[in-house]
């Protein structure tokens, strides 16, 4: 089991930089880069919804449950 | 939200732990001197190690053989030695410090080494005592030698403190498996 973390859909659908979804979530460049890779071991509940507020979407336009394929390293968690 | 460096210390921090560090490395080095030096006034000039002996091993002597006294010098060094050792220790752990990694694998260690270091003497000052009495009267005549064991409070206080250090990187070692675990999350 593997979530998928689809953020860079998104921010293309938004037309939106890493550098601008990351001042507006309040969290640094380098975090939201590595939740695009899907190198991080949870995203806070906080974190997601200011993503999704700026983003204008739903968990489930940036977060994907793929059933079945290889790890890659990140799991969605809740803190 | 306010910035930060990248490791995530504020200046102002940052700026406190480097004076503190910088006292206590001052602090060390004047320890370390007065160690060395007044271990070597002791054993070294004539005439000053009757009252180190007295205080140490609860000894009366009115004069010392040179061998004795060499020989007793010798002896000390093991609690000189480890003595400097923990300032080693506290020097590099404060070096940490000064550069704000408080939680690094480095610090924890040498936070560990200096504890250690102060259990080591709580154990060792008691056996140096009674080994002292033993050097400085054996050149007296059979039924009149001396061997003092004793544990004061000084050795029961190094003993707690080492303990309680020992204790605190314990729980030290824990907090930074926990913040690098809540590191992962974003």
């Amino acid at each position: 089991m593997t979530i998928v973390v689809n953020l860079d859909v998104m921010l293309a659908r938004r037309k939106m930089r890493s550098r601008e979804l990351a001042e507006r979530v309040g969290i640094t460049e380098q975090n939201i880069s590595l939740l695009k890779s899907g190198k991080v071991r949870g995203v806070r509940f906080d974190t997601l919804a200011a993503i999704c507020e700026v983003l204008q979407c739903q968990p489930g336009d940036i977060l994907e449950y793929r059933p079945g394929a290889a790890p890659v390293g990140n799991e969605a968690g809740d803190d | 939200m306010a910035d930060l460096p990248r490791d995530g210390v504020p200046d102002e921090l940052r700026q406190r732990l480097r004076r503190l560090a910088l006292l206590v490395r001052v602090l060390i080095v004047i320890g370390a001197l007065l160690t060395v030096g007044c271990t070597a006034w002791v054993w070294l000039v004539p005439g000053h190690a009757h009252s180190q002996v007295k205080a140490v091993a609860d000894v009366d002597i009115d004069q010392m053989a040179l061998h004795t006294q060499v020989l007793g010098g010798l002896w000390t060094l093991l609690p000189v030695g480890i003595a400097l050792l923990a300032l080693q220790r506290l020097w590099r752990l404060f070096g940490e410090y000064a550069q704000a990694r408080v939680f690094s694998q480095r610090a924890l260690t040498d936070l560990r080494g200096f504890a250690r270091c102060v259990l080591t003497l709580a154990f060792v000052s008691p056996v140096y005592g009674a080994l002292l009495s033993v050097i400085v009267t054996f050149d007296r005549k059979p039924g009149t030698r001396e061997l003092n064991l004793q544990f004061t409070s000084g050795d029961f206080a190094l003993l707690l403190i080492g303990a309680v250090l020992l204790a605190i990187a314990s729980v030290m070692a824990e907090a930074a498996r926990v913040a690098e675990d809540n590191a992962g999350f974003v």
